[in-house]
């Protein structure tokens, strides 16, 4: 099998079926002839009549009915020396002037087991209703004779290895006759699973092929196909001999003869190609794979403008290129947006218009797209990007004519002018009142207030209880008097401690009767014993205080240093008196 | 040195601000000369940058004849809206409100009796003037008696004149902010709608500058209440003045 | 006698209202529908009994009123009774296959009428002139009543149109307000199909309308050359004014501008889709498809008071 490769870098703009060359298929077809039974003809042939052991010949029979009017039968009278493979069947409508007369054809491919000649026998087969003879055919195994090639098709792909849905170019060859005679083939098909030959990307062309090593011309039938399951595919082609009716343009390089005379129908198949369709892969998909399989590469979009309004259309045209079959291409798909009004062009023409709904637009919406491509078997990006626009809004106008002013002159017919300077600032626009700080700077009186209420009302109290200020006063002035206690005795000035000694029980007692602290004497202090303690160390520690003190006051008095050694018992004393405080 | 530390403080904050004035100011200038050469857009951008460092009266009125300019009614009327919601006595908002209104069509917002009263001041002067006159007030009724001094014939009278102030500032207050849900309508024919769903049915269309209320608020929808209808509507259809 | 006033001051009011009330109630002793709740559970009464215009109406209210807890619910009985209104047109309207094969018929009849015009003008021969034109004649009129036809199937088709896209935008919008109810999303998906379905017809109805115009025009053009060339005499009866052109533009239900931006099946990459006008065959098989079978039922929210909670309805 000759692979080919297709024209490399050809530029070609993505096409779409035009609508007149769908049209074709609209023309209704013309009343089948169907004539009596008697009119029909069957012939029978093998082809080629005479071959060596184990090679192919063609058993063709050929009646002159529609095919499905034939019920062939499922065997055939082959002697046994013949091994038959699969009958390949089709129908070929005659031209021939008004109505179509048909033509059925059943190939067998038969190879030969053994030597000798041959027949396989006449049998009947019913066509419509009625009973048609097929008359015998014979063949001669021969090892030794001169034997021709069976006339079949050659059948070549552009691809082996496939992915679901790629498209193929298919290539059905008629080599010419001896002679180098050129034959049309008409009603090609082609037979295997879930295959889907696009009509309209038929070429037909007569060219030079190398058959063996030979150059010699071919009639070339040259379609796409697409496989639609995935898995081990078969596929084979056929078609009938038809002389010179070519039945559509064909292109023919170099010279050519063509057969004289009416044409021969004949049933000619071709080999099985086997191919291999992968699924497209799942992962990896981009967004916006409509199916195109292929090379294809972006050509850069353009915008019929970037400046517009609001409601005005503008056109974005995009375009691509490369290998791959573009006769089914399918655009991407309408960008869904609520910026923007999307028209996609009519086919064949690719594009889309777009209207902007708001002037807040920037660019036009990106429109995803992407191929799949099988040779590197990856999904490719081709978004079309999106294009910056200024979309400009409605025009308002600068100023009003005097009618337009409903209220007299209240309104101004025309808008101020700039402001030159910022003018009064804020913070923020949010007022004070939703702010959850000055809620809370207004309980900040609140609380002044709160504490000043307190303050006047300590006050109050503390005037209707001189008693508790008098006390308070005596116990921060005894802790003084301590303290000089202490550095009396620390210093060792017995005169001091005396002093002070005095004072703090002067001072201690003084908020019992009420009274100036300077004019109480030991005998006050005594007062505020009861008997046990009067009579007990904490008096006698008082009267000798006391009258130490006294005595100080006498000229020429000495400080007595053992008195020092009362300290215990006068901070004992005090702290008595401390407690009645 | 304790006082030390206090001054630097301050002169740090103080220092921040007049930092953000000076940015705010160039985009203010910015915004000036975009306008000058015709470049509406970036003259809108600068604008509305440096309102929102630092929202000015003027930057708002220039930034609404910015908007207007490149024809966007809606935003051009929350511009001027927000430059009288700062200053109430800056006529040339007023002015080009009342033009807008008439070129565009669209009504004035409807305002209650408090809401109007909440107008004749900016919202935060009604705030300090509460504070200030209810406090004036407790102030001259409480304070005599604290401090033991004889009650002046001046002070009751003034003391009920500032409680009087405050109570009207009251209903001024709940006015101010009953008013931040105003909004205006941004986008023209934006559509109001039965659901807050982006597939939701459509009621109506409205106008760009139209004014309604906000009642409340759902993902981006917020639910808005106009004079004649209510329903949902995009967030970014829809300013509030106050925002 | 002061407490007795103040008493009847008070309790008047009360009195008037319930007796309003009372009287609203209507012969079947229901009360008509004051809340959101009220309005949705009528609703949903009405749709059970396949009443789905007021039950839209009721769905309408339930939804107006705001009641988050019953809008989301309301929203999706929206959906379904608008569904179902679009369902009902489809059944109630032209047979679709009688139409497209009528369609076809007038059209293939037009065919040969245009081929034995052309012969007949060919030939030059007076007495297939005469036949042709007569054939042509009858041709033209089957073609204007069937497009008629198309043109009314395709009005209701338009309405039908636009009653499924509301109803598929109602259940997006459902599953945005509650994004558990799975339902609503699988529910706004088979709607979406349905929508393209419906699209895919609508346009080759369209596409068979504009085929048959064309057609009918250019046999008009033909006729007219015929009688230009029969002469007087010979000139077969007629109608006054049927050879004229009939300018009818056609009211169509729906206008190409409105299909833009609605989603066609996305074709099968490398199927053959032959924009040709349909056969009955293809038509009947594509409009089969939009009919309801008595297999997939809907289901709807039937639980009175008490909206329809996510998750717990049945699949579409």
């Amino acid at each position: 099998m000759l692979a080919f490769a297709l024209a490399v870098g050809r530029a070609q703009l993505s096409t779409r079926i035009p609508p007149g060359a769908a049209a074709q298929f609209m023309v209704p077809q013309p009343a089948v002839d169907n004539s009596p039974p008697e009119n029909i003809l069957a012939t029978a042939e093998f082809d080629p009549p005479v071959v060596r052991p184990g090679e192919k010949t063609f058993y063709r029979v050929t009646i002159t009915a529609t095919e499905n009017s034939i019920k062939w039968p499922d065997k055939i009278p082959a002697p046994p020396e013949l091994r038959l493979g699969a009958v390949a069947r089709g129908q070929l409508t005659q031209p021939d002037g008004m109505p179509f007369h048909p033509v059925s054809g059943f190939v067998y491919e038969i190879t030969a087991l053994a030597l000798g000649h041959f027949v396989v026998s006449n049998f009947v087969v019913q066509v419509g209703g009625s009973s048609v003879e097929v008359p015998p055919a014979s063949v001669d195994v021969d090892g030794h004779g001169v034997t021709l090639p069976a006339r079949k098709l050659s059948l070549e792909v552009s691809e082996t290895n496939l992915f679901f849905g790629q498209p193929f170019r298919v290539r059905v060859i008629l080599p010419a006759a001896p002679g180098n005679q050129i034959e049309a083939l008409r009603d090609v098909q082609f037979n295997g699973d879930a295959l889907l030959a696009d009509r309209l990307a038929t070429r037909r062309s007569v060219e030079t092929v190398n058959r063996g090593g030979q150059l010699m011309p071919a009639f070339i039938f040259e379609t796409a196909a697409t496989p639609l399951v995935t898995g081990r595919l078969n596929i084979s082609a056929q078609g009938f001999t038809a002389g010179s009716e070519f039945g559509g343009p064909v292109v023919i390089s170099g010279p050519v003869m063509f057969p004289s005379g009416p044409p021969k129908y004949v049933l000619l198949v071709s080999d099985w190609v086997g191919l291999n369709v992968r699924p497209l892969p799942s992962e990896g998909q981009r967004p916006g794979f409509t199916g195109a399989i292929g090379k294809f590469l972006a050509d850069r979009p353009q915008l019929s403008t970037n400046r517009i309004h609001v409601g005005e259309p503008v056109h974005l045209k995009f375009a691509f290129h490369g290998q791959g079959d573009l006769t089914r291409f399918v655009p991407p798909e309408l960008p869904r947006t609520s910026d923007w009004q999307v028209i996609a062009d009519n086919p064949p023409d690719n594009g889309f218009t777009l209207i902007p709904l708001t002037d807040e637009i920037q660019a036009t919406p990106a429109i995803p797209f992407s191929c799949f491509d099988p040779s590197a078997a990856k999904y490719v990006d081709l978004t079309i990007p999106s294009l910056p626009v200024t979309v400009v809004g409605e025009d308002l106008p600068l100023q009003l004519a005097a009618s337009d002013d409903e209220a007299g002159s209240a309104a101004p017919l025309k808008l101020s002018g700039l402001a030159l300077m910022p003018g009064k600032t804020v913070a923020s626009l949010k007022p004070l009142q939703l702010r959850g700080w000055f809620v809370g700077v207004q309980l900040v009186p609140v609380m002044v207030f709160f504490a000043l209420w307190q303050w006047d009302r300590r006050r109050r109290f503390l005037e209707a209880h001189p008693e508790i200020v008098r006390r308070r006063q005596a116990r921060r002035a005894l802790r003084y008097e301590r303290r000089q206690l202490k550095i009396a005795v620390e210093a060792g000035d017995s005169a001091a401690f005396v002093s002070h000694a005095a004072d703090a029980m002067r001072i201690a007692v003084a908020p019992q009767y009420p009274a100036n602290p300077v004019a109480l004497v030991g005998g006050d202090v005594l007062a505020q014993f009861d008997d046990a303690a009067r009579h007990g160390p904490a008096g006698v520690t008082v009267r000798k205080i006391f009258a130490a003190a006294d005595e100080q006051f006498s000229i020429g008095a000495k400080g007595r240093a053992d008195l020092l050694a009362l300290h215990f018992e006068v901070d004992a004393v005090l702290l008595e008196l401390e407690e009645k405080l | 040195m304790r006082w030390h530390r206090q001054i630097l403080l301050v002169a740090v904050l103080f220092g921040a601000v007049i930092c953000r004035a000076g940015t705010a100011n160039d985009y203010f200038k910015v915004g000036l000369e975009m306008s000058g050469a015709g470049q509406l857009p970036e003259a809108a951008m600068a604008f509305e940058k440096s309102a929102q460092m630092q929202p000015a009266s003027g930057t708002l009125v220039n930034l609404g004849i910015a908007e207007w300019r490149r024809g966007r009614a809606g935003a051009a009327i929350l511009a001027w809206e927000k430059a009288r919601w700062i200053d109430p006595f800056d006529s040339r908002a007023g002015a080009d409100l009342k033009f807008a209104r008439t070129a565009a069509q669209v009504d004035e917002p409807e305002l209650k009796w408090f809401e109007t009263a909440s107008t004749w001041l900016p919202p935060n002067a009604w705030a300090w003037l509460a504070g200030a006159s209810l406090w004036l007030a407790v102030g001259l009724l409480v304070l005599p008696g604290i401090f033991r001094r004889r009650k002046a014939g001046w002070h009751s009278p003034l003391a009920a004149l500032a409680f009087g102030i405050f109570l009207f500032t009251l209903t001024a207050n709940v006015g101010v902010v009953s008013r931040t849900q105003i909004g205006f309508v941004l986008k023209k024919n934006a559509p109001l709608l039965l659901t807050p769903t982006r597939t939701g049915e459509v009621i109506s269309t409205l106008t760009a500058g139209e004014p309604a209320r906000q009642l409340r608020s759902r993902g981006n929808f917020l639910f808005i209440r106009t004079q004649t209808e209510s329903g949902w509507i995009g967030r970014d259809a829809f300013g509030l003045v106050g925002d | 006698m002061k407490p007795f006033t103040t008493i009847i001051k008070r309790a008047l009011p009360l009195l008037l209202a319930a007796s309003w009330r009372a009287l609203a109630v209507d012969a079947t002793n229901v009360v008509p529908p004051v809340t959101a709740r009220d309005f949705y559970n009528a609703g949903t009464r009405l749709l059970a009994g396949k009443k789905y215009d007021d039950a839209e109406k009721l769905f309408q209210s339930a939804v107006a009123a705001q009641d988050e807890p019953v809008q989301p619910a309301a929203v999706y009985n929206l959906g379904h009774a608008r569904f179902a209104e679009g369902a009902e047109l489809i059944k109630k309207g032209p047979d679709a296959q009688k139409v497209s094969a009528r369609g076809h018929a007038a059209s293939a009849a037009g065919e040969q009428a245009i081929r034995r015009s052309e012969s007949a003008l060919a030939d030059n021969n007076l007495d297939r002139m005469i036949a042709a034109y007569l054939e042509g004649r009858g041709a033209r009129r089957e073609l204007r009543d069937a497009e008629k036809a198309v043109a009314a199937a395709m009005e209701i088709y338009g309405k039908t149109l636009q009653k499924w896209q509301r109803a598929a935008d109602d259940f997006k919008s459902a599953a945005e307000l509650n994004p558990a109810d799975t339902n609503a999303t699988q529910n706004a998906e088979i709607v979406e199909r349905d929508l393209a379905q419906l699209v895919d017809s609508l346009r080759k109805m369209q596409a068979m309308l504009g085929a048959m115009g064309k057609q009918r025009a250019d046999l008009g053009k033909l006729l007219g050359r015929l009688k230009g060339q029969i002469p007087g005499p010979n000139a077969p009866p007629g109608a006054p004014g049927e050879d004229g052109e009939e300018d009818d533009n056609g009211k169509n239900g729906k206008h190409p501008e409105d299909l833009v931006g609605q989603k066609e099946n996305a074709s099968l990459q490398g199927k053959e889709e032959s924009p040709s006008a349909l056969s009955p065959d293809q038509a009947g098989q594509i409009l089969e498809g939009l009919s309801i079978d008595g297999g997939r039922r809907l289901s709807m929210s039937d639980q009175e008071g008490r909206p329809l909670q996510p998750g717990k309805g049945r699949n579409w």
